[in-house]
């Protein structure tokens, strides 16, 4: 009985542990390719994301049931931390090496978010997160084009910035 | 015969019709271009091929870690597990989603394998770094997905290939159609190119004919000018030795006439005047007609210069008891053009009032000035014009009563005459008339030819 009640509490310290552990973690890593002598890079915690301005974006896309309440940093948030001289485009790439080229442009048109939560939860590595960029699919017509649909980047690993 | 201008509307609809269409073509291949494209991200095999890759990867992870091979930890293990609960999470959610699941109706992997996904979940997170009896069991549970994702993969394969068959043929059938469209367009091309062709060298024809035909008519004009003229000049020659003659027999020179005579005498001298004036009135039209206006301008002043007109008038004026007046708010106005135009001008104005006046009749000057031009208004009070004829009285040849019994002789190119040289001057003339009331023309002058 008490050896259970140790395991108990042992695993739940190693969750909270490990949940913390995952916090302080890197989620996702900007490059910027924009300086032609050096590369800038920059890492990002889940911490880090949190304390950026969260903006809510409640849309539907052709990946999930219903219209979720996704929630996140907006994209160009997160592109001007590191400053990018002249920069038009964006390389999202995700965990498994899946890219795609967005015009940078389209981060000021349209509240594109990189997605943490959906509807209050975090997303899970297992349901498209911990990163997921986020397009207002239901808010505007034209974002209704597979181009768009290709930009629905889950698993978001890295942003790469170019001129 | 063609109708050019139909044929030309034709064509050019045709045309617009063309592009519509072809509009209309573009458009649709867009759509199935766009449809082609859907199947990359999202498709059924993109997914099944998702699904089915990360199964291998956990599949070779697990198998590794049981190998104990370097570098695959249980976490690694775990990665691969949720990239692979990731995918099927994908295929499992959505519109996209919804495509996988209905081909997976028969095979029922997606089901199958996310019920092994959830009753394996403790078993892989809980793996530790010596669990490997456990790993084995996790692959033998997960193994047996490998081909039957296989065969979900070929499925879906198959069905894109319909999918890519049928966005292939719509394209053939949209590149046919374009051809058709551009063999017509071109051919329509070609049949508006002949009709322009055509109707150029038509209209060229037509242009050759009117300029022929003008020539012709300007020669027939010429001719005949040149015989008026002609016959005018031989006709006043012995008119004027006629009018001598019986001017001659007249004034007695010749002998005493009888009455009977005297009275024949009088009717061919009045007859002889009137043929007379004829001559003169048709070589005064041929001489404006082969003149130019050019103005031959000099300083006068028009007060003085209207007494000497009246003047020469006061003869024709005696006959008829008519009194000519002249009213002028000044005694001295400054002019500056050609007054021999403007004597014709004014002598035809007063010649017109006595000649149109009756016995003791009226005939007015009256001449109003300011700083840049000069009206002269001539009125009688004679016969008048009707209604219809004075739109008409400035045009040649032109006289109210042209029948052979008419009052009043002349060709009736006076007022014609006189509108050119006061149009010459850069001057109006007007016409106001009452039938058996009065005519008043007034002629506006400016004071300088600039």
């Amino acid at each position: 009985m008490l050896g259970q009640a140790a395991k108990a509490i042992a695993t739940s310290a190693a969750l909270i542990f490990s949940a913390a552990m995952v916090q302080a973690d890197t989620v996702l890593t900007l490059v910027d390719h924009t300086n032609q002598v050096q590369t800038e890079t920059m890492e990002m915690t889940m911490d880090e994301l949190l304390a950026l301005p969260q903006t809510e974006v409640v849309t539907g896309n052709e990946y999930v049931d219903g219209t979720p309440r996704f929630s996140g940093p907006l994209l160009r948030d997160v592109v001007a931390l590191i400053q990018p001289s002249g920069a038009t485009t964006v390389k999202l790439v995700a965990l498994n090496d899946y890219s795609a080229d967005a015009p940078l442009i389209e981060a000021d048109q349209y509240e594109v978010i990189l997605a943490i939560k959906k509807d209050g939860e975090f997303l899970s590595r297992r349901d498209k997160g911990p990163i997921w960029v986020i397009y207002p699919m239901d808010d505007y017509a034209e974002l209704n084009d597979p181009n768009f649909n290709n930009r629905l980047v889950w698993q978001l690993a890295k942003l790469e910035l170019t001129k | 015969m063609i109708d050019w201008r139909l044929a030309k509307r034709a064509a050019i609809i045709t045309v617009l019709i063309g592009l519509v269409a072809g509009l209309f073509t573009f458009n649709s291949a867009q759509e199935s271009l766009l449809h082609a494209k859907s199947n990359h991200r999202g498709g059924p095999l993109w997914m099944a091929t998702q699904i089915e890759v990360e199964l291998l990867k956990f599949n070779k992870a697990l198998a590794l870690y049981v190998a104990e091979a370097p570098g695959y930890e249980h976490t690694t293990v775990n990665h691969r597990f949720d990239l692979l609960w990731s995918r099927w999470n994908i295929a499992s959610q959505g519109d996209a989603g919804a495509w996988l699941r209905d081909m997976d109706a028969e095979l029922n992997v997606i089901n199958d394998l996310g019920a092994t996904l959830r009753a394996q979940d403790t078993n892989v997170t809980g793996l530790g770094d010596t669990d490997r009896g456990k790993a084995l069991r996790i692959l033998g549970a997960f193994y047996p997905f490998e081909s039957r994702m296989h065969d979900l993969s070929l499925v879906a394969l198959d069905v894109a290939g319909d999918a890519e068959k049928a966005v292939r043929d719509d394209l053939r059938r949209i590149s046919t159609r374009l051809r058709l469209m551009s063999y017509a367009t071109v051919l329509v091309a070609i049949l508006m190119i002949s009709i322009f062709w055509l109707d150029a060298r038509n209209q060229a024809r037509i242009a050759d004919e009117k300029s022929r035909l003008l020539e012709l008519a300007e020669a027939g004009f010429r001719a005949k000018a040149d015989f008026i003229s002609t016959i005018s000049h031989e006709l006043r020659t012995p008119m004027t030795a006629i009018i001598g003659a019986i001017g001659l027999l007249k004034s007695g020179s010749t002998g005493a006439l009888s009455e009977a005579g005297a009275r024949v005498v009088d009717m061919a001298d009045r007859s002889g005047q009137r043929l007379n004036a004829l001559i003169e009135s048709l070589l005064a039209f041929e001489k404006f007609q082969s003149e130019n206006l050019d103005l031959e301008c000099r300083e006068f002043c028009l007060c003085n210069f209207l007494d000497e007109v009246i003047e020469a008038c006061s003869m024709a004026a005696a006959q008829k008891q008519i009194e000519i007046k002249k009213i002028c708010a000044s005694d001295t106005i400054k002019m500056y053009a050609d007054p021999e135009k403007l004597s014709q001008v004014f002598q035809e104005l007063l010649g017109n009032a006595i000649k149109f006046s009756g016995q003791g009749g009226a005939v007015t000057v009256r001449v109003l000035t300011d700083e840049r031009s000069v009206t002269v208004a001539v009125k009688d009070n004679g016969c008048g014009m009707s209604e219809e004829f004075v739109p008409r009285a400035f045009d040649k040849f032109t006289q109210e009563d042209s029948s052979d019994k008419r009052a009043f002789s002349g060709v009736g190119n006076g007022l014609f005459f006189t509108k050119s040289f006061v149009h010459a001057h850069n001057g109006t003339i007007t016409l106001d008339s009452e039938k058996d009331v009065g005519t008043t023309v007034t002629v506006s002058l400016p004071l300088t030819q600039s």
